[in-house]
C-alpha cells in the first residue's frame, strides 16, 4: 500500500488523538508574580550580560512551560516554534493556548504570530489561543499591539481586554464554518462564513465548501437552495466528496420532487455501488 | 480480583489510542469522542476483571471493538437524514490537501466490511505487524494476512470512484 502511504499518513494525523486541552492557565497570584517580576528585574540588574545574548530556537509542543532568556517566560498547552534571541523573539504558534509573560522595562521584543494575527508586545502578560475559530488574544497585565490578517492599522490592547483575529485562507475560513456548525452557531452565521471562504477558494477545498453549505441550507429549512448548491458542486471539476455530495442531492431531490426528479443521481449513485429508494440494488 | 494499585493509571494513558481506534474504525455516523468515553468508563469500572495474562491494550481493544459495534448500528438508521452528513475524520488538518486525502480514505473505508476495514487500519493506517494484530484481535496470524490482502485490494478497486490517485513516485516515504 506505498502507492497511498501519502493518504494513509494524511488520515493517520487528522484521526489522531489530540492533546487534551486546557483553558489558557490562570495567572499566578499577584503576589507572586509581582515577586517574580521584581527578582527578574533584580536579577536583570546585577548581571546583565554585555555578551551578545543567547541565541533561541525550539519547538514547544503538547504541554510545558519554559523561560526564553532572562525576562520571558511561557507556558503552552498546544503546538508552535519560538525563534530569535533572548531580547528579539518571534513565537510562531500554529495551535492551542499559549500565555506569555514579559518581564516590563527589560528591553525585550517579542511577537506571536499565527496564521491570521501578529501580537506585538514589550512588557506585558496575555494569552493566545489559536484554534479553528482563529485566534483569540486577551490581555492580563499591560499592553499589546495586535494586527490582523493584512489589516493595515493594529488594535492597542490593555489589561482585561481581548480581541479575536477571524482565519484568512479559503481551508482555515472553512475550519472556522465548521466550528460554528459544531458548536450550534445558527446557519446564518455559518453560511457568512462559508461566503467569505468561498469566495478566494480554488482546488479541493471548494467541494467541502459545497458540501458545508449545502447542509447549514437544509438545516435553515432551504432545501431547494441546498440542492442547487450541491448540484452546482457536482457539475464542477473537483472530484472531492463527490458520494457524499450525490448522497446528499439525490434526498433533497426525491424529497422535492420524487424518484423522477432524482433520476440522475440515483443512476450515479447506482454505478458506485449505492442502493436508492429509486434505484434497484446495484449489481 | 483487586485491581493492582497502578491499574486506572494504565487505563488512562491508553485513551489517545482508544480515541484513534474510535475515530478510524467507528464509521459513518459514529461520534468518536463519545464512543471514547463509553470505552474508558467501561474500562476504568472494569479495571481488575480481566483475567490475569491477558494483556491490556488486548482487553481494551475487544471492549473497544463492542462498543463501537452498538454505536455503528445506533448510527445506521440516520444515514439518509437530508444534513446528516458524515464528518470524518475528527480533525481539520491545516492543509486542505491532506484533509482530502483524510477524507477520501475515510469515505473508502466506510465501503469495506468491517473485518476488512478494521485489520487495514491495524496494519497499513496505524503500521502494526500482522503478529500483533493478531494478538489484538485473537486469530492466528494467517488471517490477518488474508483479510489485509482482500482489504488493500478493494481499497486500491474503490479509490478512483472517490477521487484517490496512487503517489506518483509509488513509495514517497
Amino acid at each position: 500500500m506505498n502507492e497511498f502511504r501519502h493518504a494513509l499518513d494524511a488520515y493517520a494525523e487528522a484521526t489522531r488523538a489530540p492533546p487534551a486541552r486546557r483553558r489558557a492557565p490562570r495567572p499566578r497570584r499577584p503576589l507572586l508574580a509581582a515577586a517574580a517580576v521584581l527578582a527578574l528585574a533584580a536579577g536583570g540588574a546585577l548581571w546583565w550580560p554585555s555578551a551578545p545574548p543567547a541565541p533561541v530556537a525550539r519547538r514547544l509542543d503538547d504541554r510545558g512551560e519554559a523561560d526564553l532568556g532572562d525576562a520571558v517566560r511561557v507556558r503552552w498547552d498546544g503546538s508552535g516554534a519560538v525563534e530569535g534571541d533572548a531580547r528579539d523573539l518571534r513565537l510562531a504558534w500554529e495551535a492551542g493556548d499559549l500565555a506569555v509573560e514579559v518581564t516590563p522595562d527589560e528591553g525585550v521584543q517579542l511577537e506571536v504570530r499565527t496564521g491570521e494575527a501578529r501580537v506585538r508586545v514589550v512588557g506585558t502578560g496575555f494569552d493566545v489561543r489559536r484554534d479553528a475559530l482563529g485566534t483569540a488574544v486577551s490581555v492580563r497585565h499591560g499592553r499589546v499591539a495586535v494586527r490582523c490578517g493584512e489589516e493595515p492599522g493594529e488594535r492597542l490592547l490593555g489589561a482585561d481586554e481581548h480581541t479575536e483575529c477571524l482565519p484568512v485562507t479559503p481551508a482555515a475560513l472553512l475550519g472556522r464554518a465548521r466550528a460554528q456548525a459544531r458548536r450550534g452557531d445558527p446557519p446564518d452565521a455559518v453560511l457568512a462564513t462559508l461566503a467569505l471562504a468561498d469566495a478566494g477558494a480554488t482546488g479541493p477545498v471548494r467541494p467541502e465548501i459545497a458540501l458545508l453549505r449545502a447542509s447549514e441550507l437544509v438545516r435553515a429549512d432551504r432545501p431547494d437552495e441546498a440542492l442547487a448548491v450541491a448540484e452546482a458542486a457536482l457539475a464542477g471539476d473537483e472530484p472531492g466528496r463527490r458520494v457524499d455530495l450525490l448522497r446528499l442531492a439525490t434526498r433533497l431531490a426525491y424529497d422535492l420532487g420524487g424518484c423522477a426528479r432524482a433520476a440522475a443521481h440515483t443512476r450515479a449513485l447506482a454505478a458506485l455501488g449505492e442502493a436508492t429508494p429509486c434505484a434497484p440494488e446495484a449489481p | 480480583m483487586t485491581p493492582e494499585p497502578d491499574e486506572d493509571a494504565l487505563v488512562a494513558a491508553l485513551r489517545p489510542v482508544v480515541a484513534a481506534w474510535c475515530a478510524r474504525l467507528g464509521g459513518a455516523g459514529v461520534d468518536g469522542e463519545e464512543a471514547t468515553q463509553e470505552v474508558m468508563i467501561t474500562l476504568l469500572r472494569r479495571a481488575g476483571s480481566r483475567g490475569a495474562g491477558v494483556r491490556l491494550e488486548v482487553y481494551a481493544y475487544g471492549v473497544t471493538r463492542r462498543i463501537l459495534a452498538n454505536h455503528r448500528r445506533r448510527a445506521w438508521w440516520r444515514r439518509w437524514i437530508p444534513g446528516e452528513v458524515d464528518e470524518v475524520p475528527a480533525r481539520a488538518l491545516d492543509d486542505a490537501e491532506r484533509n482530502e486525502l483524510a477524507r477520501q480514505v475515510a469515505a473508502i473505508l466506510d465501503r469495506l466490511p468491517f473485518a476488512q476495514r478494521e485489520v487495514l487500519v491495524l496494519c497499513d493506517v496505524e503500521e502494526r505487524t500482522s503478529a500483533e494484530v493478531a494478538a489484538l484481535l485473537g486469530v492466528p496470524d494467517g488471517t490477518v494476512r488474508s483479510r489485509l490482502r482482500l482489504a488493500r485490494a478493494r481499497f486500491r478497486a474503490l479509490a478512483p470512484a472517490f477521487g484517490l490517485h496512487p503517489h506518483p513516485d509509488g513509495a514517497p516515504r
